[in-house]
């Protein structure tokens, strides 16, 4: 089992505290939700972990090792999901799955994961929201790294491929550590073990949708 | 290591790169047209690339690539590629 553990992290932007000592953990098995309306932090809380963003301070270990934000890239121990999509538009379905996998067998558990034969010999650029974002989470998800961060896996998506794409989340946390942030709370709040809220930059632990409503993130539970 | 994924972010990068430096090699000299190819042009190739197409540096980062690594590999490619170029244009002149 692998273990991330994330503490003391503090961003501002000039006055501004977007997080204030926030410490999160994630393991093997657990699947994380991030709350929060727009700005409050939850994008830039990925983006810290990930080592896109510099923090103003950040301690980050994975089983028990300090590593640096850095690091976490080239250390390939993290996928991450980001908001706008980040996969090639002008190449063919097929062409990115062998750039991801230069291996034959790992290429074969992406094309015969559901659906993917249907959208295989498409370029990128044509699939639909649903497909790519699909294709997205089952490229970073198939990769060795025993962590995943998703930011908003479900915006805009068409329902079948929610499903689908919360059956695949499902199955990869048999294998690793998940975090991931969207504004679909009921669709989070389905596959997440463990959720939280962000407001005001610090990290409040919730239980349940009337604990949404509670802190302020939905103005009621209907 | 991922060598279809570097030849991919090789082959963007020149995509803007390779335009420039066969301008400046025609207007300026063969060997200025080298020298850019293997510096300004990449630093063109690069803002191109960030320009454009950003938000596909989450595929490298995937792959445990970050961007001053990518940039150091094309760096070196293109400087060999150069060296390759000039030895053949000195041995046919």
């Amino acid at each position: 089992m692998n273990v991330l553990e994330i503490s003391n992290i503090n961003k501002s932007y000039g006055s501004k505290i977007i997080l204030n000592d926030v410490n999160l953990s994630c393991k093997t098995g657990e699947i994380i939700g991030v709350f929060g309306r727009n700005g409050a932090g939850k994008s830039t809380l990925l983006k810290l972990i990930f080592g896109t963003l510099k923090a103003d301070s950040i301690l980050l270990k994975i089983n028990s090792e300090v590593i640096t934000q850095n690091n976490i890239i080239p250390s390939k121990t993290i996928a991450y999901l980001p908001q706008n999509t980040f996969l090639p538009k002008e190449q063919k379905v097929r062409a990115v799955i062998s750039l991801f996998f230069p291996n034959g067998d790992d290429q074969n558990k992406i094309f015969y994961s559901p659906r993917v034969s249907s959208f295989e010999k498409i370029k990128v650029g044509n699939l639909s929201l649903g497909q790519l974002r699909y294709l997205e989470i089952l490229i970073i998800g198939n990769l060795k790294h025993p962590f995943l961060m998703l930011d908003e896996p479900f915006s805009m998506i068409e329902p079948i491929y929610k499903d689908i794409i919360k059956n695949l989340l499902l199955e990869l946390k048999e294998s690793k550590g998940i975090i991931l942030t969207d504004h679909y709370y009921n669709d989070v709040l389905q596959i997440t073990n463990i959720n939280f809220v962000i407001k005001d930059g610090k990290k409040i632990e919730i239980k349940n949708k009337e604990d949404l409503v509670k802190y302020r993130y939905l103005n009621s539970s209907e | 290591m991922n060598t279809k994924a570097i030849g991919k972010y090789f082959l963007d990068i020149n995509m803007f790169n390779i335009p420039l430096s066969l301008v400046i090699g025609i207007t300026l000299s063969f060997g200025w047209g080298m020298i850019t190819f293997c510096s300004f042009g990449i630093l063109i190739g690069y803002l191109g690339f960030e320009y454009f197409k950003e938000n596909e540096y989450y595929s490298y980062y995937n792959l445990g690539f970050t961007k001053s690594n990518l940039i150091k590999k094309v760096w070196l490619l293109n400087i060999i590629i150069s060296i390759i170029i000039f030895l053949i244009y000195i041995i046919v002149e």
